[in-house]
């Protein structure tokens, strides 16, 4: 996958940068909207992340002229300005989703595959580990071609595993990507643990392996290596 | 009190005072006066009867009530004419009233003649009756006119007065439309609109900074704090020791919380800037219906029971994203001071929103409960801003709010008309 990043804060952006290439990814970075319409003019790109608040324009003309260029990439918008009407203006011109700062970079790991299956596999392709088959659209997993039993939080939980394998994952980033806004106030975690339990034990149930480990203080890891 | 009845009881108790006064000189006028025309009347008489005299008329045909004549020495100086106050039998009266009796000397054919006369005067008391009886009217024809006047006429003058009023009342800081009051053809209320004008100018500009620096505060608070959190993720998937890990866990849920406080007092910014106005009513009923689903797990996961009644389209006035707030906060904090095993109650009807949830009594004075940063819960991980937010919700959309702890029941009531 190709990505490029318009983003202003270089720490911001080295932060993004290394964790997407560690994930495989190709990814370029552009700090300015001058930048970052010079490149999409010149390369094509599977997704573009986008900062509302640039410093010679806002993210959003370069979202209005992406689409006037009819460029096909899919577009997450990344903006810690949380007002309402971001969000709406955004998605109104044609973004793909929207992010608030801070987010935690598996989220954005998870938000980006979303995209990318939607827009560039049309949303049809199993998502596959090993013994494990995860199908998104259909909400269905199957381990050894073995339909599971799971709840709508605890396949989501495991698609968020699988699209993070090898990452660790908080239990405030598992909360937060199951619950969303509902985590704001929500004072422990003890049910992010009652979750993992369950999943691992209907894997478990059916002949899969123990993928999911606990790393110790902070939280769980989907381990592709035993 | 209204400012024109002010102003007209000032004007009335003036006018009194000088009426007052104006009273006493139209008495002591008219006293005078009709004083001045009976000694004239007098005197004719007098001199007529002289006259009569000098034509030869006998004494005792002229000297009889109410004239009387006495000789008097004839070489005694004239007596010019005089008058003085008497008091003398009223024939048709039948009683002693008070006269004024005029007196002259007359020398004719060689004797010398007092010739006094004396006609009823008119009494103060009557002057004083009729003065009385016609400030009386004066004051009820002043009354009813300066009543009547002044309304219409206060209504005239103050009607930029009026206008301006309005304007400031439906101005609005976070709306657009400027204060543009009419130019009036009173110096005083030009004087105040273009004071209100550069005031309201200046508010705007202020309330439009801090809106700015509300909002970039905000976003820079995030931008560090998303670097830091990045950082601790990678970190995080580096080789790193359990020790290492916790403390690294630990500086992350501090930012996560640091994170969630800001946005929180934002929120809050944000609802004391009014920006979030209630434009049409919500279905309250259904959005309560889904925030329970919504809600279900994190009920479960407490094994919290829920019994509910909600009553079909109820409808309240309140923007949806508030609406949304709103309940969250009250089911988040239903559920966090909820025991394992324990049971919320939800009752929604026309005019109010019930949440009862089992719990421990509360540590703090129920009212402080609102307030910012007051946790009944030191340990707890919330930021101590849900309440608080509901509260401000509330207020700024004319909805009453009321806590009670009664029997196990911590009880939250939001109700509006």
């Amino acid at each position: 996958m190709k990505i490029i990043l318009v983003e202003d804060n270089k720490e911001l952006a080295h932060n993004i940068q290394t964790f997407l290439e560690k994930e495989g990814f190709i990814c370029e970075t552009s700090f300015t909207y001058a930048e970052a319409l010079d490149k999409l003019a010149s390369f094509e790109y599977d997704i573009v992340i986008l900062d509302i608040m640039l410093p010679d324009r806002s993210g959003l003309q370069l979202l209005e002229w992406i689409k006037r260029e009819k460029i096909e990439s899919g577009i997450l918008i990344i903006s810690a300005r949380n007002a309402v009407d971001d969000k709406i203006n955004g998605l109104e011109l044609g973004a793909d989703d929207y992010l608030t700062k801070p987010f935690h970079l598996t989220e954005l790991n998870a938000r980006l595959k979303a995209i990318y299956r939607r827009k560039k596999l049309n949303g049809e392709r199993l998502i596959s580990f090993n013994e494990i088959n995860v199908n998104p659209d259909t909400m269905e997993a199957r381990v050894h071609g073995n339909l599971l039993e799971l709840t709508k939080k605890e396949f989501d939980l495991l698609l968020y595993f699988i699209i993070n394998k090898n990452r660790v994952l908080t239990r405030q980033s598992i909360a937060e990507h199951l619950w969303g806004d509902y985590t704001d106030n929500l004072a422990n975690f003890d049910f992010v643990y009652q979750h993992v339990k369950n999943l691992r034990r209907k894997i478990e149930q059916a002949k899969g392996r123990d993928y999911i480990g606990t790393v110790y203080g902070l939280g769980y890891k989907f381990n592709t290596t035993p | 009190m209204k400012l024109i009845n002010q102003f007209t009881v000032w004007y009335l108790i003036i006018t009194l005072f000088v009426l007052l006064a104006g009273g006493v000189i139209i008495y002591e006028n008219m006293a005078k006066e009709i004083d001045k025309e009976e000694s004239r009347e007098l005197q004719f008489w007098i001199d007529n009867i002289a006259g009569r005299l000098e034509r030869g008329v006998p004494l005792r045909k002229i000297n009889h009530d109410p004239v009387e004549i006495k000789q008097l020495q004839f070489d005694a100086p004239e007596i010019p004419f005089h008058v003085k106050d008497t008091f003398a039998m009223h024939q048709q009266l039948q009683r002693v009233e008070r006269h004024l009796k005029g007196s002259a000397s007359y020398k004719i054919n060689g004797n010398h003649y007092l010739i006094s006369t004396y006609d009823i005067m008119v009494e103060p008391d009557d002057i004083v009756d009729a003065v009385q009886k016609s400030m009386i009217w004066i004051v009820v024809i002043l009354l009813v006119f300066v009543l009547i006047s002044s309304r219409v006429i206060s209504n005239y003058i103050l009607r930029p007065f009026h206008a301006t009023l309005a304007a400031i009342e439906s101005f609005r800081l976070n709306q657009k439309n400027k204060f543009m009051p009419d130019r009036s053809t009173t110096n005083e209320f030009n004087n105040l609109n273009d004071f209100l004008i550069t005031m309201t100018n200046k508010a705007k500009q202020d309330y439009q900074s801090l809106k700015e620096f509300t909002e970039n505060a905000s976003h820079e608070m995030q931008t560090p704090l998303a670097i830091i959190r990045g950082k601790l993720e990678l970190l995080m998937e580096s080789e790193i020791k359990d020790e290492q890990a916790k403390l690294i866990l630990s500086a992350h849920e501090a930012v996560e919380k640091l994170s969630r406080m800001g946005q929180a007092l934002t929120l809050l910014t944000k609802l004391n800037n009014q920006e979030y106005a209630a434009g049409q009513s919500i279905n309250l009923s259904e959005l309560v219906t889904k925030k329970l689903s919504d809600f279900e797990d994190l009920f479960e996961l407490k094994t919290i029971a829920v019994t509910r009644i909600i009553q079909p389209d109820v409808y309240v006035s309140l923007h949806p994203t508030l609406a949304d707030i709103l309940l969250n906060n009250l089911f988040n904090n239903s559920i966090r001071h909820n025991f394992l095993n324990g049971s919320i109650e939800i009752d929604l009807r026309t005019t109010r929103l019930t949440l009862k949830n089992t719990g421990e009594p509360p540590s703090l004075p129920p009212e402080e409960l609102f307030n910012r940063f007051k946790k009944g819960n030191q340990d707890t991980e919330s930021v101590g801003l849900g309440l608080a937010i509901v509260k401000q919700i509330c207020i700024l959309n004319q909805l009453a709010i009321d806590y009670q702890f009664e029997e196990g029941w911590h009880k939250i009531q939001v109700s509006w008309k």
